[in-house]
């Protein structure tokens, strides 16, 4: 089903884990993780790396067993055609949820920081047909997308030496003030900006000689890693913890410091510049949902990719408040830890009885 | 007794012709006597050529003694002459410059000899792909001159030329040329699977061909290069790339090919290999420049005018304290008549065009500048954008970059830098989705392949190109080894 054509190299791999994991999370991720590590909460970004390391590696070990190499084959393999086929669906809407938490934080922003009266079905009417273009043919422009979406933003990654002049070393001392249990709770905040990976359980047939992508994957996870660690360290330097309470976005905070002789407030050209690192998440997380949705019900991805769209649209637009991007923000985060660290290890296992029973019985 | 029912047949037949014939213009029949029978020679004015009529044809029926048109066909020295029973077939060849000779009485009747009249064109420089250094030579219309400018250069048995025919009026000879071994078959095959598919009656020139056998014919970019460089296709084709001669155009496409090499002038190649690297990013820099830098303006004056740095503010505001329009109403308004300069000037001769381009630049700018229409600044703005598209030195990628300025403009005014973005965004997947002959069209940047960089966004020296570009997945992918390697 899946020609040689469809595959994309494992090197890409990279690229669609670090384009999946980061996203909108940058902007504002230092304000919520620190709420129990407080200063040391750089070091839960590390630990929640690690365990996100852990879940690609089961993930790996998993889908290898299976000729279709997918979730929705392996929801149905280990629980029949009924139950399987609900988990998928439900996989799917976990999917849906993600691609809305990013869009709507999108658009939350550009409501506060550039355009206060612009009209959310406008905006959105404008981006989801460019999302429809993505992934209603081919899984090579989703990657394509995912890789630009990699490169071109990274060059914004040097506007993190602005605020290094004012850097405060003593905000981050001393390390290790809080104790394991501590840092380890804010790691599961952190968790929210890893959570993309589970796009992985969807693209994995794609990938040629996917066994092997592995070390792509966990790369990318490292590439994903360094990113928030990088961000992470610089704002602790430059906020001490007061002042990092009151900001809601730190990173853009960073941002209304720099001024280039071409350019005052680099925040206008900064949000815009995100755009290209928020389109992947959203594409590859829709494109995922379709997919499964497709791989399910055999109605046809364009179809599929439409319904998710649609779906996408009338959740976006529905949410009209603050609170309300707040609560997906948290559910999201919720469901992510629970899917990730709970259902897929649960997954893992019962596959593994699964087989082992097949085996005999056969 | 047989025969000489034939020979009525035929005599009918004859006068059946040369009465059809009559009505046509510019019809010559010549009736000479000979021995015993007579001769008639018959041709069209228009279609054959005097010289060769009075010098090889006309001589040799009258001075040389023979029986019959078999024994004559021995005496002519023109090639692929025919001998031909069946009047039908003579009118046809008729308007392809054949002459006829029928001699009565003698079987086979007629002898078609072919002296079209060649209206050709010399070959001359290039024009639009004019370069100050290299080779001097351009394609002209006729395409087996061109075939023969391109084989010049590339004098070995592995050539291979496919000949075709398309549409269904004008039947034009179309040629698809790869070198065997180094080209993949597969993109040939797609190229000649395509031009065979080609549905359309009337194929003048080669854009005809390239719209037709596009990958995707909604697409404002061009997907086959087109170029008049003879020397540019002999180079290609050792890239192992594929390309398609028309009959009657100047312009031969080439194909797979990538949006990088739009911007890469073959004149790149006769240069030292940093000054054409430097010069090939000021090019590339030059059309982002020349995309971007109207919308932006729109964009900031808009919506974000909190981004122009202080120092910069009252320069700005000075200039367009006394313009009375919205800064999309004035962008719009100088880009269309920068356009309008341009199609003028293009539409015009050369000396009028001349003129054009002063009335238009000097008089009309500093006068609406003056008039307080427009501020200067935009001038400036507009005519560094028209600058920076007439540095592509594809002609119909110049004009993709002239057209997508214009929606971006409006995005840029309705939702500032962000609507920038989103539109520059579906510009970036249009892309990613478009193919050359079935292959990506973003490589090497997508998909990524660092061995393609050493000649796209750069050119590195011809000894470190060991490799072809992968992109047009060559047959063999080394490039032969140096001449002591075999030793």
């Amino acid at each position: 089903m899946i020609t040689l054509k469809d595959k994309v190299s494992s090197f890409f791999v990279f690229f669609l884990i670090t384009a999946a994991q980061i996203g909108i999370g940058v902007l504002g991720f230092q304000r919520i993780i620190s709420e129990y590590a407080g200063h040391d909460a750089w070091m839960s970004i590390i630990v929640a790396a690690l365990a996100i390391s852990g879940v690609i590696w089961l993930m790996y070990r998993m889908l290898g067993h299976h000729e279709e190499g997918d979730i929705i084959g392996i929801h149905r393999f280990t629980f029949g055609k009924w139950l399987g086929g609900l988990l998928s669906v439900l996989f799917a809407a976990y999917l849906v949820l993600l691609a809305t938490v990013v869009l709507r934080t999108y658009v939350e922003i550009i409501q506060v920081w550039m355009f206060p009266h612009i009209n959310v079905w406008a905006l959105l009417l404008l981006i989801l047909p460019l999302v429809y273009y993505i992934i209603s043919v081919e899984f090579r422009t989703v990657v394509g997308v995912c890789f630009l979406g990699v490169v071109y933003p990274s060059f914004l990654l040097l506007t993190l030496f602005f605020p290094l002049k004012y850097a405060e070393p003593t905000n981050i001392m001393p390390v290790m003030d809080h104790s394991m249990i501590e840092i380890i709770q804010s790691s599961s905040l952190a968790i929210l900006e890893f959570m993309g990976v589970s796009a992985l359980l969807v693209f994995y047939p794609f990938i040629r000689d996917a066994a092997k992508s592995q070390k792509f994957a966990q790369l990318g996870n490292g590439a994903t890693m360094l990113v928030y660690l990088a961000i992470c360290i610089v704002s602790y330097l430059y906020y001490n913890q007061q002042e990092l309470t009151d900001v809601i976005w730190a990173t853009l905070g960073f941002w209304k410091i720099i001024e280039l002789p071409f350019m005052a407030r680099f925040e206008y050209f900064g949000i815009s510049t995100l755009f290209f690192s928020i389109l992947p998440n959203i594409a590859l997380f829709t494109w995922a949902s379709a997919r499964t949705l497709d791989r399910t019900f055999h109605a046809g991805h364009k179809k599929m990719a439409l319904l998710v769209i649609t779906i996408l649209f009338l959740v976006c637009v529905g949410m009209t408040d603050r609170m309300g991007v707040n609560i997906i923000n948290d559910v999201a985060g919720k469901m992510g830890l629970v899917v990730l660290f709970v259902y897929v290890p649960l997954l893992f296992l019962l596959n593994v009885v699964r087989r082992k029973v097949k085996k005999n019985g056969s | 007794m047989n025969r000489n029912m034939e020979q009525k047949k035929i005599k009918r037949d004859f006068e059946k012709l040369i009465t059809e014939l009559k009505k046509k213009d510019g019809f010559i029949h010549q009736q000479v006597k000979h021995n015993d029978s007579t001769i008639h020679v018959g041709y069209l004015k228009t279609s054959v050529d005097p010289e060769k009529l009075q010098k090889y044809v006309l001589p040799r029926i009258q001075d040389y003694v023979y029986n019959d048109l078999t024994e004559l066909e021995n005496h002519m020295p023109i090639a692929k002459t025919e001998l031909q029973n069946d009047a039908s077939k003579v009118q046809e060849k008729l308007v392809n410059g054949f002459l006829f000779i029928h001699m009565e009485g003698s079987s086979p009747a007629f002898l078609l000899i072919p002296i079209p009249l060649d209206e050709k064109r010399q070959v001359s420089v290039p024009e639009v792909e004019f370069s100050v250094v290299g080779p001097k030579e351009a394609f002209v219309e006729d395409i087996d001159t061109n075939l023969n400018l391109v084989r010049k250069r590339l004098a070995i048995p592995e050539l291979q030329i496919e000949k075709l025919q398309v549409g269904t009026v004008t039947k034009t000879a179309v040629a698809v040329v790869s070198i065997k071994g180094i080209a993949d078959e597969e993109n040939v095959n797609t190229a000649v699977q395509r031009i065979n598919d080609v549905d359309i009656d009337q194929v003048i020139d080669s854009s005809f061909v390239q719209e037709t056998i596009a990958d995707n014919k909604n697409s404002p970019f061009p997907q086959l290069l087109d170029t008049e460089r003879p020397d540019r296709i002999a180079s290609i084709l050792v890239e192992g790339k594929v390309a398609i001669f028309v009959d009657g155009s100047p312009h031969v496409l080439l194909g797979p090919t990538t949006l990088i090499e739009f911007f890469s002038a073959f004149e790149d190649y006769f240069l030292n290999w940093m000054v054409a690297s430097a010069f090939r990013l000021i090019r590339l820099i030059a059309v982002f420049f020349s995309i971007l830098i109207t919308p932006m303006y729109v964009a900031v004056l808009t919506h974000h005018f909190e981004i122009v740095p202080n120092e910069m503010m009252p320069t700005l505001v000075s200039s367009r304290e006394q313009v009375p329009f919205p800064p999309i109403m004035e962008a719009i308004i100088l880009e269309l008549a920068i356009e309008l300069l341009r199609e003028a000037g293009a539409k015009l001769p050369t000396k009028v065009g001349q003129t054009i381009g002063i009335v238009g630049g000097i008089v009309i700018g500093t006068a609406s500048v003056e008039a307080g229409l427009t501020s200067n600044v935009l001038l400036i703005v507009v005519g560094i954008a028209a600058l920076g598209s007439f540095t592509t030195p594809v002609y119909k990628m110049s004009n993709t970059i002239r057209l997508i300025r214009f929606p971006l403009i409006i995005v840029a005014h309705v939702y500032g830098l962000l609507g920038l973005t989103i539109f520059i965004a579906y510009i970036m997947v249009h892309l990613l989705r478009l193919t050359s002959l079935g292959r990506p069209f973003m490589e090497p940047i997508f998909p990524f392949r660092l061995k393609d960089f050493k000649d796209a966004l750069i050119r590195l020296p011809f000894d470190k190109q060991h490799k072809r570009p992968y992109a047009v997945r060559p047959s063999k992918v080394t490039r032969p080894p140096a001449k002591d390697e075999g030793k």
